[in-house]
Formats: C-alpha cells, structure tokens, sequence
C-alpha cells in the first residue's frame, strides 16, 4: 500500500511536486464518486474521465502558486473543479443541452470558476502552441520539445539530434525559438481573425 | 552582445532564468525602452517561453496521472497511458487503441485465473497442454527481504520504498530510463522500482504494455537519470534468429546479476507460438524480461517463462514484439526510444568483455 497522508497541507505540498503517490491517493479517492456522478448525469465516461484528468491539473497548477489557499477541503475543491470542467466542456460539445447548475454549488465556490477558466484559456493557448510546433516542422519542433517539455540536457539533445556539439544544438534551437514566436503569434492572428 | 530581432529569444531565456548581470540588463532595459518594435517581439518571446514551460509541467503531470490510472486499473484513465497525451488534441485518438489493448487484457486475464499472489505462477495453457507440459512464467517472489533490506534501506532511505513483492528483470532501451521487460511483471503493480547494476533504486512507471506478447516499457520517474555514459553497447536485432544461435542472458533471480547461456532450440515457442523462441538455456524466477542476446550482441528476445517440468527449456519473446509496441507508441515516445542498431562495441570481444560492458544496462525490477 502506498504512504498515507494525514492532511490536505501535505497532500496540496506533495502535489506541487507532481508526487506520484499524492497522485495516487487523489486518484484512489475520487476517481470512483466523480466519475459516477458524471454518468449518473448522462455523461460519457470518456469525458467523465478527462474531466477528472484535468481537474488534478487544475489542482497540480494551483499547488504549485504560493498564494493559493484553499478554503475547502481538497476534496471539495476537486467535485467543484471536475463538475464545472465537465459541464463546460458538454455545453461546448452540445450547446442545444440545458444542463442544470448544481443547486448547493452556486454559493459554495466561486473561486474554482476562475481557476477553471484560466486552465481552460491555458489549455487553448497550449493547443494552439502545438499547432505551431506543427507547422514549425522537424527537426526544429523536436529540438524544442526535448529542451523545453522534456527538459533535456543540451548535451543529450546534440546526441539525439546529430549535432556536433552542445554549442551548435544551442544556435540552432534560438533559431527555432525565433520561428515558433512568429508562427505561433501569426496563428494567433489568424484565430482572432477568424 | 547587441539586443537584436534575431537574439532576443535568448535574452528572454536568460532573463527568465535569472541569468543576466546588472549591467546586462541595463543593456537590455535601454535597448527595450528604446524601440517599440522590440518590445513587442520582447513580450512575444517570454510568453512563448512561460507556456513551452507550463506545457512541459503539463504534460509531465499527465503522464504520471495515467500511471495512476494504469495502477488503478481504470480502462479508460488507462486507454491514455499509450497516448500520453503530449497535446490534448490528439488525446481521444490513442483512445481506441487503448480501448483494444484493455480487451485482449481481460482476454488474457481469463486464461490466466490460476495466477494467485504467491510468487511463482504457474499457467495451466489451455486445451492442448497436458499437465505435464507447463509453462512457468519467471518472476520471482522476493522472500529474502529481510537479508536484503537493510543493504537496500540504505540506498533508498530518500525513497520511502515498499516491501516489494515481485520482481523480474529489465534492460535499457535508452539511455534515459526507458526499460524493456515483461508485462507480467508490472501487471497488476502498485508501485514499480528499478534497481541498477550500481545498487541506486529508482522509481519508474509503466508507459505501454502488450498483454499478448508479453512486453512492457517503463520509464524511470528522475529525469536526470542516465543509465550511463556512452550509447548503448548493444543493438536490436530485427530479423529472426536460426535454429542453433548459440545466446547469453542475464537477469536477477537473485540480488546479484547472474549469466547463462545455451542455444536457440527451436524457432516456435511454448505451443507452437512463432513470436517466440524456445531456448536450451538455464533460466530462474526473477530472470522474466532479461534480454537474450547473440554472439556478437544484438538482443534477439526477452525472457518470458519456462517449461515447468525441465530444468533447461526457457522461453524468450522476439525482440519484435517489444519494436512493434515501441512502433504503436505517439511519435513523440518514439523519437525519444529511438532504438540503437549497435553501435558494434560487442563485436569481437572475448564474453567476459561483452558482459562487463552490457551489464550497467541491465537492471532488476520490483514491484509491488
């Protein structure tokens, strides 16, 4: 069995550092009861689970913001962040469905609708970030991604990518970073645009 | 260094690190306050650097939220762990395949209801066998924890570890802590551990699996962890090898790495199953998912099991099966597994040789 937590200070603080058994535990907990509550509501389980998913990211960014406090209980906060993303993402996917608000839940939190909404706008941004990384084009998208996601030694990037030298890898990944800025602001441009 | 269209990306990184000096960021000021155009780019090149970081966090945190899944045994959190979900647009594709993958795992599981939680499992398979005609699979029950704690507390005393309970075998694929081994090994585990050559445990979780031919790949939690210092000296073979090629192996039955070595005994393996070998060579508990190399160290399968009733009839999975799972991972996994084709540093070399130089890449595997 894994380490048990006694509070949802150090749950919040393991969290912050991605600890795998505090992703556990969250997981263990609140898995089953969210996701039956989404399905008992109509929902797909495919998009119950995805809810869930990106409730704990909500929760991993907040834990990681040194001014975040919680004024529930982490479990509390979690139903409130996976409901509201659930039912947003529904009512994107199928406008015409009138879902009904929770009934307690309007006046308990009003603070996890931000959170959400910045996650979501994030999310947006993240996507369109790939679509860059897209046009971008190999090998440059995979220079940057082993570097910035992957966090990769420029070392093992020179390595990976056939460089001859850290230092060379390094050039070429400015230029890259220099291209991605522009694509990435023109798709900006054209998704207002549009 | 003048501010320029061309370097401002690398002023932002520098900035965004902390790495700049008084007098460089008055430069940086002047030059930024001074033309708008600049600072436009400016603003550009920092927000795309904060979101490549938010999306690398991200991205990190998904996948350890599908090993959760995976550890949880959800279908569908699981059905994610092969997409890995590098970008969220791509997330409900990989989900079909997940979807399969999850089904021919319960197809397995029926067949397998002898499996109890006591260690070595036998497998009673199917119609055809007679009782006589068993096949064991090799991972091994870790009973000498007592002997061995103490020597692994010390190690891992940052670790928290749990007693593990099983354990297995596993080699590097990369040099950044992707290992291949069985799947029966990690099936049904709550938290994997990988214990190297140089006695350091490490955590790692399970990024794809193959029920069918018995294949895992799991990756080392610690980013910086490196398996060592050059490529990997050996390479992956991707034909089939003939009757008669004599090989070598080594795994952890034990705490301590152990070498056997025999020959390619015949092209099928247990029943008839032509994606494996059946090979006359020694092979114990524990020693599940070792690789099986030839002379001149190409690994040309991994250890599954054993014919229950010989000392000598072990049963070894082509490496095949292990690329075509690295080949249905996203492209993003794959580019990272790019697998060696040998880098020939084996070649020649007297065993001994070969053995030293191999055996920092293998490393045992525990779960519990």
């Amino acid at each position: 069995m894994s380490q048990e937590f006694y509070s949802d200070t150090e749950l919040l603080t393991a969290i912050a550092v991605g600890d795998s058994a505090a992703i556990d535990q969250l997981y263990k907990l609140y898995h089953p009861i969210l996701i039956k509550w989404i399905c008992s509501r109509g929902g797909e389980e495919v998009d119950a689970e995805d809810a869930f998913q990106d409730a704990l990211l909500v929760l991993f960014e907040k834990a990681q913001d040194s001014e975040f406090c919680l004024t529930c209980r982490i479990s509390t906060y979690l139903f409130a962040v996976c409901k509201r993303i659930w039912l947003k993402k529904i009512t994107q996917k199928v406008p015409s469905v009138a879902l009904d608000q929770d009934e307690e839940e309007g006046i308990q939190l009003k603070a996890e609708e931000e959170d959400v909404q910045l996650f979501l706008d994030q999310e947006a941004k993240i996507e369109q970030l790939d679509v860059a990384l897209k046009a971008l084009g190999e090998p440059c998208a995979g220079l940057i991604k082993a570097f910035y996601v992957e966090q990769k030694s420029m070392k093992d990037i020179a390595d990976i990518f056939h460089y001859t030298n850290p230092e060379n890898a390094k050039t070429q990944k400015y230029k890259c970073l220099n291209r991605l800025r522009k694509l990435f602001f023109a798709e900006a441009l054209n998704v207002r645009n549009t | 260094m003048m501010i320029s269209e061309q370097n401002i990306s690398l002023w932002a990184e520098r900035y965004l690190n902390n790495e700049l000096n008084p007098s460089e960021k008055e430069v940086l000021n002047n030059a930024l306050t001074g033309s708008s155009v600049l600072r436009a780019s400016w603003q550009e090149a920092i927000s795309v650097l904060n979101l490549l970081k938010q999306k690398g966090q991200l991205d990190m945190m998904r996948q350890k939220i599908q090993a959760s899944a995976f550890k949880n045994n959800n279908r569908i959190g699981q059905a994610h762990i092969a997409a890995e979900a590098q970008n969220s647009s791509s997330r409900l594709l990989p989900f079909i395949s997940g979807k399969k993958r999850y089904l021919k795992m319960t197809a397995i599981a029926a067949g397998l209801v002898v499996f109890t939680s006591l260690g070595t499992l036998w497998l009673a398979k199917s119609k055809s066998a007679t009782p006589g005609n068993q096949y064991m699979l090799l991972r091994r029950e870790i009973e000498n924890i007592k002997s061995s704690q103490s020597k692994m507390m010390d190690s891992l005393n940052k670790l928290n570890i749990q007693e593990p309970i099983y354990g297995g075998t596993g080699f590097a694929l990369t040099n950044s802590g992707y290992i291949a081994t069985n799947y029966h090994v990690v099936k049904d585990a709550h938290d994997i551990y990988v214990q190297t050559a140089g006695n350091n445990t490490y955590k790692a979780y399970v990024i794809a699996f193959e029920p069918a031919t018995d294949v895992a790949v799991l990756k080392i939690e610690d980013s910086a962890f490196r398996f060592g210092r050059t490529p990997l000296p050996y390479g992956f073979a991707e034909t089939s090898s003939g009757l008669g090629q004599k090989v070598f192996t080594m795994g952890y039955p034990q705490e301590d790495l152990v070498y056997n070595e025999g020959y390619i005994s015949c092209e099928k393996g247990f029943d008839n199953d032509s994606s494996s070998y059946q090979l006359e060579m020694v092979a114990n508990p524990g020693q599940s998912g070792a690789p099986v190399l030839d002379q001149r160290g190409n690994v040309i399968a991994l250890v599954t099991g054993k014919q229950s009733n010989t000392s000598g009839t072990t049963y070894a999975v082509h490496t095949n099966a292990l690329l075509q799972l690295i080949n249905s991972l996203p492209e993003n996994t794959q580019k990272e597994i790019r697998l060696p084709n040998g880098s020939g540093a084996l070649r020649g070399l007297s065993r001994i040789a070969q053995v030293k130089n191999i055996r920092p890449y293998i490393c045992a595997v525990k779960v519990n």
